[in-house]
């Protein structure tokens, strides 16, 4: 078990390590920070002082690891446009966007798992084909269309939850259900697909010669052989609902990091930026590792 | 039986859409989703044809007619059936127009990122090695991350654009490519009609093009249909955020971030974008699948 960890451990730093590289030569390709800091009315003595000052004139290759030993430390920076350290910026919008997905996620778990159970029982049933349908549609409905569309029944029409904001349960509640519709319809389809082919596998069929009751058979035999993939997905399911994050909180104005990355992009902000993604993915990366070491616990044929 | 339970382990996609297609046969193989078919007919109609037919023009503004609800509402003009915005444009134009842009985006990004990724899935199949190796690893860590991020992390050095903004989704999609064509052509290379060829004697390079990649083509193919979709959404949740396709040019995320502000007294600016984007992802899905399921049922995609 701990060599499969490690190496996925490895594999994931290899990620980051590739995505520092990529951020850190999309930023240079981009040009110069100096005017952009300075501003227009800088001099070229103004403009040639702040590129040695930030080692802005030394070899790319020095630069990058100089760049790779603040990240590694946490310093990626100061903001361009707020002068303040641009982690600082950063961790607390994280904090609000993993509210955000954490909820997003428990909701999606709680209405995916249980329609894929029920649509994987009768398999060409009519709660199978709605099911099936809860599915396409979930998966192909713009998140932000979506949301619009709560905001305008809910908030709009009927006036019963806030359309913005951040704060009270009731600004959770249309945020959460626009960006759980995806993940609990991909849940669903996921949950049914596994639950099928568990209840036709030998086990199963052993179990129902043996006469145990139907609902010990799904939900303490099936499901649990279905349960290994649904936790895989959940991990990486997350980087889908971060993705959704962004949009959902564009929509509802939630001042979560993927407002602040979108704002930053829009003024050039790249300290906060870069913050922003690789501190985004480490944390993506370390519930993926968390999910592998929890799956490995339950199963230990992953070991393979 | 559908897919879901071959040799190939989970995959949701290949029954996914199952309940909303109207097939041409009723058994579980399953026609061509014909409904699907026909709105990617009409998207592909109105993509081409599109500006000539519409009778104006998506940035012609009127400012007799602003904020015109549907034609059945109240208020309504049967100039325009399906309202005006802020600035008296015909919605049902600019939807015309979008579809173009939302379609042509698309499509460059399937087909770019598609050739990329088949190129690099096949040298880090066929090559092995080091370059293979080093290949397949880079493969995977664009798929480790999110795309949204290396997304942002793109557009922050590109600028927004119609252009970049297909660039963009290149370099974010080609993995995926790469990914499957080297599990397909490091299958493809084992078997005899390869290794009959190499001891005939035809080059390597030969083989790679003439041998192995044609036999990869069925499931690549297969795949960017699948995209398409996908990739109209990423296009218009992109645009959405101010990131991707710039006014005045018009896509259907555009539009819905243009209607975002209306939202309170104007439900129809943003309902129809939003329908047309939903209803053709749900088409290019259905029709992906029925492709994935009738003519190459034993890859995972």
């Amino acid at each position: 078990m701990p060599i499969f960890i490690l190496r996925r451990a490895l594999e994931a730093f290899a990620t980051l390590f590739v995505l520092t590289l990529v951020i850190f030569l999309l930023a240079r390709l981009v040009g110069d920070p100096a005017p952009l800091v300075l501003g227009t009315e800088a001099t070229p003595q103004d403009l040639q002082f702040y590129r040695h000052q930030y080692g802005l004139d030394r070899p790319l290759a020095l630069q990058y690891l100089t760049f790779l030993s603040n990240v590694a430390q946490g310093d990626f920076g100061v903001s361009f446009r707020y002068r303040v350290p641009a982690i600082g910026m950063i961790m607390p919008a994280l904090w609000a966007t993993f509210k955000l997905t954490g909820l997003a996620m428990v909701v999606s778990v709680l209405i995916g798992v249980p329609m894929g159970v029920l649509g994987s029982i009768k398999p060409r049933g009519l709660i199978s084909r709605a099911v099936g349908w809860y599915a396409a549609a979930g998966e192909s409905i713009p998140s932000f269309w979506f949301g619009l569309l709560l905001m305008l029944v809910f908030a709009v029409t009927l006036g019963v939850l806030p359309s913005s904001g951040y704060g009270t349960w009731q600004h959770y509640v249309l945020p959460v259900t626009t960006l759980a519709l995806f993940s609990s319809a991909s849940l669903a389809a996921l949950t049914r697909a596994n639950m099928i082919s568990a209840l036709q596998s030998d086990f199963v069929k052993m179990e129902r010669n043996l006469g145990l009751p139907e609902a010990s058979i799904v939900f303490k035999h099936a499901l649990r052989n279905a349960s290994l993939p649904i936790l895989t997905f959940l991990g990486l399911q997350f980087g889908v609902l971060l993705g959704g994050a962004v949009v959902t909180e564009r929509v509802f104005s939630w001042p979560g990091v993927g407002q602040i990355m979108v704002e930053a992009i829009f003024t050039r902000d790249y300290p906060v930026i870069q913050a922003g993604v690789l501190i985004t993915a480490f944390c993506f990366m370390l519930i993926n590792l968390m999910v592998d070491v929890f799956a490995t616990m339950l199963d230990p044929r992953v070991r393979q | 039986m559908t897919t879901n339970t071959t040799a190939t382990g989970w995959n949701p996609l290949s029954w996914l859409r199952q309940g909303v297609r109207w097939n041409t046969r009723r058994n579980d193989k399953g026609g061509l989703p014909l409904l699907a078919a026909l709105v990617c007919g009409l998207l592909l109609i109105a993509a081409v044809f599109g500006t000539s037919i519409m009778p104006y023009s998506e940035t012609s503004i009127d400012f007799e007619a602003v904020m015109l609800p549907p034609v059945w509402q109240e208020g309504g003009s049967s100039h325009h059936p399906l309202g005006t915005d802020q600035l008296g444009r015909d919605s049902l134009s600019r939807i015309v127009a979008g579809a173009q842009v939302s379609l042509m985006v698309a499509v460059a990004a399937v087909v770019f990122g598609g050739v990329l990724g088949t190129f690099v899935g096949l040298v880090a199949g066929y090559m092995g090695g080091v370059v293979g190796t080093l290949l397949a690893r880079l493969t995977d860590a664009f798929l480790a991350l999110p795309f949204i991020l290396m997304a942002l992390a793109l557009v922050s050095a590109l600028g927004p654009g119609l252009w970049n903004i297909i660039i963009v989704m290149i370099l974010t999609n080609w993995a995926r490519y790469a990914r499957l064509v080297r599990s397909e052509v490091i299958a493809i290379k084992e078997r005899d009609f390869v290794m009959l060829a190499r001891i005939a004697g035809v080059s390597r390079l030969k083989i790679a093009l003439r041998h192995v990649l044609p036999n990869a083509f069925n499931s690549v193919a297969i795949l960017a249909v699948l995209d398409v979709g996908r990739a109209m959404m990423l296009e218009s949740a992109l645009s959405f955020l101010g990131l991707g396709v710039q006014p005045p040019s018009v896509s259907w995320g555009v539009m819905l971030a243009d209607a975002k502000s209306f939202m309170g007294f104007a439900w129809w600016l943003a309902f129809f974008p939003g329908a047309a984007i939903f209803v053709s992802v749900l088409s290019f899905s259905s029709i992906g699948d029925w492709l994935h399921a009738k003519f190459d049922p034993r890859t995972g995609l």
